[in-house]
């Protein structure tokens, strides 16, 4: 696939990437590589992408084992990317409202999430079918459903708290 | 607040983002995507550039055993250190092929990581009994010496037994405290990780 096919790719599903990367990474610098080291991933990974899955669904197997591979080697480890000083998705005129709040919470009870639970949840707000998820992530629908209904009675808690 | 309610939430937030979030062509673009790694590569050329080495080696020991075949002083030591340079290179392909196995791309998101964990477990077990072995290769030292020096180290045997066993000690010592601060530990993380993971698959 050639490189203007890729960027129209990414252009689509950048909302994706983005939030996969503010998910396993809360320090911004290293979120830039992260971003950076996903990016490398998903172009390697596209001249092998068939078409038998929609390309959302390989999207989100690529990234989500990035960020997983990343985030328990943490980000020091980088050493075949260069330092980028900008990053290639970044937010631009994004004003804050009172919903935000809500996602910075969001946010946050991520990050204390085990890092494939992130992944569930991640796919889960994204609106993905509970099949979709357990395709992506490799795991029963049933055990898709019950890790739901724990992620939900956690965050509960810990909003009521 | 109910996770369902914060579904809502997020949908709106990612209708924003679809607004605010820029994508830098220009950057993306002057990027050297195709030179680029992934993480598994770097180790996996390692152990490939192993096992043809180790090859190598097994094949000089022999071919050099062979050549003093009269000599029992020096193709003996030579098959020895032919056997373990093979011990080597078993361990080698051991790890290529484990590497090997690995798609990136294809797989689920438990599975890849369950795979890495496997590989990086078989790494750490068997890079400790790389160390452990690893002064046996002083046993190629007469052979060595008489092959490609022309040196025969029995002329001198005390002095050559004296540095042997004290290479010997100290790599043996080396290797044991090695394994016992650094890959032991690194070895029961990778082993909890990969428990961890397929708890996590079975639900436990």
């Amino acid at each position: 696939m050639e490189k203007d096919q890729f960027i129209a790719v990414l252009q689509e599903h950048r909302n994706l990437v983005f939030k996969i990367c503010r998910s396993y990474c809360a320090n911004p610098e290293n979120r830039k590589d992260l971003q950076q080291e996903i990016l490398i991933q998903l172009w390697k990974s596209f001249e092998k992408f068939d078409g038998r899955v929609k390309i959302s669904t390989w999207i989100y197997k690529v990234a989500l084992n990035t960020a997983i591979f990343y985030y328990r080697k943490d980000s020091k480890h980088s050493n075949n990317k260069v330092s980028l000083d900008a990053s290639i998705i970044s937010l631009s005129n994004f004003e804050p409202d009172m919903q935000d709040e809500q996602i910075t919470m969001l946010y946050q009870f991520i990050e204390r999430l085990h890092s494939l639970d992130k992944a569930l949840i991640l796919l889960y707000l994204d609106d993905n079918k509970q099949k979709d998820i357990a395709e992506i992530l490799g795991l029963s629908e049933t055990n898709v459903a019950t890790k739901i209904s724990r992620i939900k009675k956690n965050l509960k808690e810990q909003f009521k708290a | 607040m109910e996770l369902d309610e914060l579904k809502s939430a997020w949908a709106q937030y990612d209708k924003k983002l679809s607004r605010s979030l820029a994508l830098n062509e220009v950057l993306l673009r002057n990027m050297n995507l195709k030179d680029s790694k992934n993480e598994l590569q770097k180790p996996m050329m390692t152990e490939i550039f192993g096992v043809l080495s180790m090859a190598v080696m097994t094949a000089f020991f022999v071919g050099a055993s062979i050549r003093v075949i009269d000599e029992p002083q020096y193709c003996i030591p030579g098959f020895i250190s032919a056997v373990v340079a093979l011990v080597y290179l078993a361990f080698s392909v051991m790890k290529t092929r484990k590497f090997l196995k690995i798609d990136y791309y294809g797989t689920s998101v438990i599975q890849l990581q369950q795979n890495i964990a496997e590989v990086n477990r078989l790494v750490l077990k068997l890079r400790k009994y790389e160390l452990i072995l690893s002064p046996a290769i002083l046993i190629s030292g007469p052979l060595l010496f008489k092959v490609v020096h022309n040196v025969d180290v029995y002329t001198n045997i005390k002095s050559f037994l004296f540095a042997m066993a004290l290479v010997f000690v100290v790599g043996i010592s080396a290797s044991l405290l090695i394994n016992k601060y650094l890959y032991d530990k690194k070895f029961q993380n990778a082993e909890r990780l990969l428990k961890e993971i397929e708890d996590y698959k079975l639900d436990k």
